[in-house]
């Protein structure tokens, strides 16, 4: 970097921290003297503007939310409404959980063919050895609204993938057996756990506030870990 | 409470001072300030779920505050700005110095995308690019008007030196 790139730098973003941008000031004398004027006009700027906020202005601002949420909720729901809406809810419910039951099992069941069959289809992925790297899984994670919050461990392969029209990310990891397949499932909510198991493969699918993971490896493999591992660190916010 | 309300309880604690301070820069006037950041968090928590990533959340509300204040430009006219303000402020921890004076003087001679842009980057601590994104410019013409902006900006303020040092001499 030399001198004009620095000041046009300077000027543009006084706290800039590119290393380009600290190593020139650190070896020209004069550039470091202007840099020194720019952040005390910096300082100024901040200064003037440092205002303390009224009292209670956090206060006021949840209570205006909170005060929103009632009026909403008088809006909709005069008593009579909430009467027949109540007559209504208990005559569907009986029909509602009685078929949610029904597809439930139903869907449940073809959940875990879907990630057996899915495993099956791509089953190159259990020999790639890509070394991913976590910024790559961070990558791919935001689209999702999720978060890496810790280290995954080794992972081999990383990728986005459909499981029943569901867009979800798949993971090969190493188990003691063997390749480990981990399935990131948005979308697909579950009641509680459920085994899959096929003439290879034995694994769990196991219910998270975002839908489930599909952890599935060799027959006998420790899989316990390696689930716990990624619903600890995967944090999902939407 | 509900995991959107400590959501939104998190949101407060962590931003409303810094809103509320770009909010008294842009408008000058402590009690429309306090009202347009009560304003955006209102329209912020009935569109909670258009919020997808939550690490967008600050550029967000800022977003949202941005739109009030034009909203609120168009409402009031400017004579209803209270100029007096700066006098009513001073008890409740306001920089008061000559100089502070000078630079909030100096800024107000900027035109208002020069003066949001420098603000949003000083005060929002907002890099080139999200401010480009924020004003719906390009990070090129935005680093381009901030060079500009803190070039006059000296300018103005050398010169006032230069004044106050003459009026302390006669």
């Amino acid at each position: 970097m030399n001198c004009i790139e620095f000041r046009h730098q300077l000027l543009t973003d006084p706290r800039c921290n590119v290393d380009d941008f600290h190593q020139h000031r650190d070896t020209c004398a004069a550039c470091d003297r202007e840099s020194m004027q720019v952040l005390q006009l910096e300082d100024k700027l901040l200064k003037s503007f440092s205002v303390t906020p009224p009292d209670g202005l956090k206060a006021r601002i949840i209570l205006a939310q909170t005060l929103n949420d009632e009026k909403n909720r008088g809006k909709f729901q005069p008593q009579w409404l909430a009467a027949a809406a109540m007559m209504v809810l208990v005559i569907g419910l009986t029909g509602w959980f009685g078929l949610q039951w029904t597809n439930q099992q139903g869907g449940i069941s073809n959940l875990q063919t879907a990630v057996l069959n899915h495993i099956t289809d791509e089953l190159n992925h259990l020999h790639e050895d890509n070394n991913v790297q976590t910024a790559d899984i961070s990558n791919l994670l935001a689209p999702f609204g999720a978060r890496l919050e810790g280290n995954p461990g080794q992972v081999n392969y990383l990728g986005r993938c459909n499981i029943r029209k569901q867009s979800g990310i798949h993971l090969v990891v190493p188990g003691y057996k063997g390749s480990v397949t981990v399935l990131l499932m948005p979308g697909e909510f579950i009641n509680a756990a459920v085994d899959v198991n096929s003439s290879r493969f034995s694994g769990r699918i196991i219910p998270t506030d975002y839908g489930s993971i599909a952890v599935v490896g060799e027959h006998g493999e420790m899989l316990d870990n390696i689930s716990d591992n990624f619903i600890r660190n995967i944090h999902w916010t939407s | 409470m509900t995991k959107h309300s400590r959501q939104f309880e998190a949101l407060v604690n962590a931003h409303s001072t810094e809103l509320f301070r770009y909010a008294y820069a842009m408008c000058r006037n402590r009690h429309q300030a306090e009202d347009l950041v009560q304003e955006t968090y209102l329209r912020a928590w009935r569109a909670k779920d258009s919020l997808r990533d939550h690490r967008a959340a600050r550029s967000w509300l800022y977003t949202i505050l941005r739109r009030e204040f034009f909203r609120l430009g168009q409402r009031t006219r400017p004579e209803t700005r209270d100029p007096a303000e700066l006098q009513a402020v001073a008890a409740v921890d306001y920089d008061t110095s000559t100089e502070a004076f000078a630079v909030r003087r100096a800024i107000d001679t900027l035109t208002k995308e020069d003066k949001e842009s420098l603000l949003l980057q000083v005060i929002g601590g907002f890099s080139c690019s999200e401010i480009a994104a924020l004003m719906e410019s390009t990070p090129n013409a935005t680093m381009t008007r901030l060079s500009r902006v803190r070039r006059k900006l000296r300018d103005l303020l050398s010169g006032n030196e230069t004044t106050l040092k003459h009026e302390g001499k006669s």
